[in-house]
């Protein structure tokens, strides 16, 4: 019967390297575009994009809890706030010139001699692990430490790494508590005796300041 | 023959990490500073995820969830500085913030 040799085409196809390839190139490319762009708002929405390549590439990966994660985490939170960030301080539309003129040379030739010495390092390892895994899982718990899913990340999480997990939470704590006091603005009740032209005077003095040098 | 292989989704990695290594040496703008450095964040755990997957060993991914809420954290602290530094100079440029008494 042909329409069973058609299955059985499609059954070897290797639709998940061809997805792998494709987001990476997206990833790549968006990536890119993230160090090269002139606007920095332009340069968070590709980063949107590099998010969300990054997510498809853990769920081909067979975690799709760590995809969930990233998009909630990177493209939820953190893309969000540095869009925020870069709406509340800049002229976001502007184009800047982004540098001076030897400092792309100098990076593009540290970046270029990371990533020979990276590819080097990784086209000449020869990963021989199999069964590696099998033989710690003996010393270990309970847990089918082999298998990603997310029932084992969460017994996983919470028996071993349950200090380091707690300890998580207390630095998430700290950060808000940080970012809140960092952010916050001044408070301005031990500078009330001075005269009320005193809170428009303060951008102006400090704009001065990179005119100086 | 057409199998997804550990070394090219590590090849993938680093180029990622290059390029974000390349943002953050070449940008002058503090928030495209932290782009790029989110950028290396994220090749970091591609690396983690990928040796998960193909060890297999469920460790990397638990390693990668503290790096990413580590990651958060260390956003959120970069972001609160910048817009201190933004109310003080009016302006995040690397370049032309250079006194630390304001």
């Amino acid at each position: 019967m042909p329409f069973s040799m058609d299955i059985y085409a499609w059954d070897s196809f290797p639709i998940d390297t061809l997805l792998f390839w494709c987001f990476a190139a997206v990833m790549l490319i968006s990536g890119l575009c993230v160090v090269t762009v002139k606007r920095v708002f332009h340069a968070g929405i590709a980063m949107i994009v590099c998010f969300v390549c990054a997510a498809g590439i853990y769920a081909l990966l067979g975690c799709p809890f760590m995809a969930a994660l990233q998009l909630l985490v990177y493209v939820g939170a953190i893309a969000t706030m540095l869009l925020f960030a870069v709406m509340l301080t800049d002229k976001m539309m502007e184009p800047r010139p982004n540098t001076t003129f030897f400092q792309p040379f100098m990076g593009l030739f540290a970046s270029v001699l990371l990533f020979g010495l990276l590819w080097l390092t990784v086209s000449s390892s020869k990963f021989g692990f199999a069964g590696w895994a099998n033989s710690t899982a003996a010393s270990s718990s309970a847990i089918d430490i082999t298998s990603l899913s997310t029932t084992n990340i969460g017994l996983r999480l919470l028996t071993p790494y349950a200090v380091p997990f707690e300890l998580i939470s207390v630095i998430i704590l700290a950060t808000l508590i940080a970012a809140i006091a960092l952010a916050r603005k001044e408070d301005r009740s031990p500078a009330d005796s001075g005269t009320p032209a005193d809170a428009p005077a303060s951008p102006a003095e400090p704009a001065s300041t990179p005119a100086k040098e | 023959m057409y199998q997804l292989e550990l070394h090219s989704v590590l090849s993938v990695a680093a180029l990622l990490f290059c390029i974000g290594l390349y943002g953050v040496l070449t940008r002058r703008n503090s928030i495209a500073m932290l782009m790029g450095l989110e950028l290396m964040f994220n090749a970091v755990n591609i690396n983690l995820v990928a040796f998960a997957h193909f060890l297999p060993h469920l460790d990397g991914i638990i390693l990668a969830m503290f790096g990413l809420a580590v990651a958060a954290a260390e956003s959120a602290i970069g972001i609160a500085i910048i817009l201190s530094i933004y109310r003080n100079f009016r302006h995040i440029d690397t370049d032309g913030i250079n006194e630390l008494k304001g």
